[in-house]
């Protein structure tokens, strides 16, 4: 599948190369409480290419499993759903914010104060792995 | 569960809200509030009653320990990775800004997640925003906590068998956050406070009215 989108996309698009998304990513952080309690993690992500970006999972050897969630609250009710892709529009920035979009650390192994590598994944751009600073319960000091 | 069904018993946990003549958001909101950060409640929610364990003492406690306290009450649960900390960071925040008046506080998170959520859990996750106390967290048995939420047309829902798959992004709340003054009575809906725009200031200046007012 992988091969076809590369294919399709060499003959639509001529310059094929310098169109293809390059993702940064900025100020990654864990607000990390308990072992045996989720820790959700933010990043901003910017993509500087011509072609919007396609973020279909994460990773981390300090998570056991991560995933992309979404906290919404509707009518009253705080709930959580699962994020199946996270589009990073071509020269544009998507933020994870506290309340909001989310890495949900499963089983967090880490300690505050030091950093835990996340591999994020994307669907049309090489992995890309980030350090994220591990906070406590206060989150990330603001003005950071 | 549906959407349908989920909004049904959505509007029946929040009908008590809804009978008092409060507009609650109906659309897909972000985090930060449309409406008002501040409801004012008062004649509209019962004053504080419950009957729980304070997991910091392994005892039973009600609403008596909090008397001529103002009191935040907040249900949720730790395995909450997000919203649930945000709400407890913004009341650590809200006892810092409350300056020599923060220790008067009282921040009571009731949990709704019985199964993950023992005494020793809750108490290690509540000692990580504040001290008893200021930070108390409350477990209920399964009819207590049904008895505390119908009070409070609090709605939750918190499927922990064995084999529930991903319980965390099953798990739901009302994000009700309420102050009651230090008489009981229930003073407002603080509607920003779970959200990454509380207004503290707001709340702080609104809590310090109710410690005047006693």
């Amino acid at each position: 599948m992988r091969r076809v989108l590369a294919a399709l996309a060499c003959l639509l698009l001529p310059a094929a190369a310098s169109a293809a998304p390059a993702v940064t990513a900025q100020g990654g952080w864990f607000r990390y409480l308990l072992p045996q309690i989720p820790a959700g993690g933010f990043v901003t992500l910017t993509n500087a290419g011509d072609t919007a970006a396609v973020l279909t999972g994460a990773s981390s050897p300090a998570c056991g499993s991560a995933m992309l969630h979404r906290s919404l609250n509707r009518s009253g009710m705080d709930m959580m759903i699962d994020v199946n892709s996270i589009t990073i529009p071509a020269h544009g920035t998507f933020r994870f914010a506290p309340g909001d979009y989310h890495i949900m650390c499963m089983k967090p192994r880490m300690t505050v104060g030091t950093t835990a590598d996340v591999t994020l994944r994307f669907r049309n751009a090489p992995d890309l792995t980030v350090p994220f600073t591990v906070y406590g319960a206060d989150g990330r000091p603001t003005g950071q | 569960m549906s959407r349908q069904a989920l909004d049904r018993r959505t509007m029946l946990g929040l009908s008590g809200l809804a009978l008092g003549g409060l507009a609650l958001r109906s659309a897909w909101a972000d985090s930060a509030p449309a409406g008002p950060a501040i409801v004012p409640l008062e004649g509209h929610l019962p004053p504080l009653a419950f009957r729980m364990e304070n997991v910091e003492t392994g005892r039973p406690v009600t609403e008596a320990a909090f008397r001529g306290h103002p009191v935040i009450l907040y249900f949720g649960f730790t395995r909450c990775p997000d919203t649930c900390p945000l709400t407890m960071q913004n009341a650590a925040k809200l006892v810092t800004l409350l300056g020599k008046d923060g220790p008067d506080l009282r921040v009571a998170f009731v949990t709704i997640d019985l199964a993950y959520d023992t005494q020793a859990r809750l108490k290690a996750y509540v000692a990580k925003f504040g001290k008893p106390p200021v930070f108390t967290g409350l477990r209920g048995t399964p009819a207590e906590l049904k008895t505390a939420a119908k009070r409070f047309g609090v709605y939750y829902r918190a499927p922990t068998g064995p084999d529930s798959p991903d319980p965390e992004s099953a798990i739901r709340h009302s994000s009700a956050t309420y102050l009651f003054g230090p008489d009981g009575r229930a003073v407002a809906l603080l509607a920003s406070f779970p959200t990454s725009r509380p207004d503290l200031p707001a709340v702080a200046a609104l809590i310090r009215k109710t410690m005047d007012r006693s």
